[in-house]
């Protein structure tokens, strides 16, 4: 999960693990790792979900958090358009790191959308990062499920 | 070495270190029996040490080395014993006598326990329950700073040492025996990106630390502990320390970026509302320079028909005196609000931005 600071990171995470969302923002310092068991296909697949610290001055991602990564989520925030910017910034380290493997762009926080910054143009220039973008809301649970299979299924081709 | 020539070993052993007081040397036979003692026994057990008694009846903790079966040499894991530190070299030549060396390093653990401490600034814990594993720590007690220490054996097995501090014996028994890298990673996912670090450090041999970032477990609901792995080495052994962060250290830095992101977030929805607030004003002032604008032609109008009336002197003869007052008051009144209209329509525009200026010359002398 990679993405700036307060975009919904750890509140997916725990969305699709737990099933749980809290209105209180606590940041993640450092790296919280969870384990998710799903049935795709008639196949089991465990997924690792390494929800990595948000990007800003105070914390860096570092590429050592990246290498051995099968694929991963930049979450944006769509009521805060500056996430756009480090979205893409880590987007650019992960290609540099590992390469081009497979990703998912999240916009987050679609409950909120009377108050979204990030605009239907915005979304339209994303597209040219040629991956699946999709809203979700780790509040109302709304596509997170559908986030997360269709990253697995684009990570088991 | 020719572990067949007795003075070798003896030269060999001793060389290892260079304070004589602090070490010492037993002989056993294959069985342990002690045959020979060299150095300054007095040192390192409060009983008498004596040739013909087993060497494991003065310290147990050897008892897994005998009866000898074959020729070998072997630095054992540091012991903490009798309050002492020591150092153990263990070596059984062709005959499958063993020559033991021990030596004290109780000030060298001191120091590294200072320097570890004052690194990390510890709190000390005074609730952790006890419990010993096979092997001691060589850096004493560090169970009561909520760290749980292994040595990293060649075959990247990780083994616990010393006493188990109480989180990790609560959350973590799985990981207290020895355990290979695998299940190490198993329970610690995070440590897979922290062993290759710990690893380049470990072929340094430095006796300094070398400390992970904080990552998150939840071992149990919504039990969250957080934690930082750091590798060190010692006598050229390797070890994995990890350390369980408390509300008195760690969340110090966790507490400042909160606060420093709430801070942020609310600065953001600040901008926000500013911008929104901005726009608010640029209506209103449009609002007030359209109306303005759009009053000023049917208040001139009246204007105009007052200014018209008050000139035909027909119509003012056959009105009365208090109704040309009033038709001249009316006129005034007009004229005043058609000119606060103007500055209305002036002030609008100048908060929109947009002013103009009517250029005039005037003479300062007559």
């Amino acid at each position: 999960m990679l993405g700036t600071f307060a975009v919904g990171k750890t509140s997916l995470v725990q969305r699709f693990v737990n099933s749980i969302f809290s209105e209180k923002y606590h940041t993640t310092i450092g790296v919280k790792i969870d384990q998710k068991k799903i049935e795709l296909d008639e196949n089991e697949v465990t997924l690792m979900l390494w929800d990595i610290h948000g990007e800003d001055e105070f914390q860096k991602v570092k590429p050592a958090y990246i290498l051995g990564s099968s694929g991963y989520f930049i979450v944006l925030d769509g009521t805060r358009r500056n996430t756009i910017e480090v979205g893409l910034k880590l987007q650019k380290l992960v290609e540099n790191t590992v390469g081009k493997i497979p990703f998912v762009l999240l916009i987050n926080k679609v409950d909120l959308k009377e108050h979204w910054e990030i605009t239907d143009e915005d979304i339209e220039r994303l597209k040219a990062l040629n991956t699946d973008i999709i809203l979700t809301s780790a509040k109302t649970g709304d596509a997170v499920e559908e986030a997360f299979l269709k990253l697995t299924r684009k990570m088991l081709k | 070495m020719d572990n067949d020539n007795p003075k070798n070993i003896i030269e060999f052993l001793f060389a290892q270190r260079a304070d004589a007081n602090k070490e010492l040397l037993i002989r056993t036979n294959p069985a342990g029996i002690i045959l020979e003692i060299i150095g300054n026994p007095r040192h390192f057990s409060r009983t008498n040490l004596k040739p013909d008694m087993p060497v494991t009846g003065y310290f147990p903790f050897l008892n897994t080395f005998f009866p000898v079966t074959k020729a070998k040499q072997t630095s054992l894991p540091r012991v903490n014993w009798e309050k002492l530190y020591m150092d153990m070299q263990l070596v059984c030549d062709q005959n499958l006598e063993s020559w033991i060396l021990f030596s004290d390093v109780t000030e060298e653990v001191n120091e590294v326990e200072e320097n570890i401490q004052h690194d990390n600034d510890f709190t000390l814990k005074h609730n952790s329950k006890i419990k010993h594993f096979s092997f001691d720590n060589p850096f004493g007690d560090l169970n009561l700073f909520d760290i749980v220490t292994f040595l990293k054996t060649k075959e990247d097995k990780f083994v616990p040492l010393g006493i188990i501090p109480s989180w990790f014996e609560q959350y973590f028994p799985q990981l207290i025996s020895t355990k290979s890298t695998e299940d190490l990673l198993e329970t610690f996912p995070y440590l897979e990106v922290f062993l290759p670090h710990a690893k380049s450090f470990w072929e340094t041999k430095k006796e300094s630390l070398s400390g992970s970032d904080m990552w998150i477990e939840n071992p149990v609901g919504e039990i969250e502990l957080h934690l930082r792995a750091f590798a060190t080495n010692k006598n050229e052994n390797n070890y994995l320390l990890i350390r369980l962060l408390d509300h008195d250290d760690i969340p110090v830095s966790q507490r400042t970026i909160q606060k420093a992101r709430e801070h942020q977030l609310l600065y953001e929805k600040l901008k926000k509302a500013e911008k929104k607030l901005q726009q608010l004003l640029y209506y209103k002032d449009k609002f007030v320079s359209i109306v303005s604008h759009d009053l000023r032609s049917p208040m001139a109008s009246v204007v105009s028909i007052a200014e018209m009336l008050l000139t035909d002197q027909q119509l003012l003869s056959t009105m009365s005196d208090f109704n040309r007052e009033i038709m001249q008051s009316m006129k005034e009144e007009l004229l005043r609000l058609l000119e606060y209209n103007d500055r209305l329509y002036h002030w609008a525009n100048l908060e929109l931005g947009i002013s103009n200026s009517n250029r005039k010359k005037y003479r300062l002398t007559s």
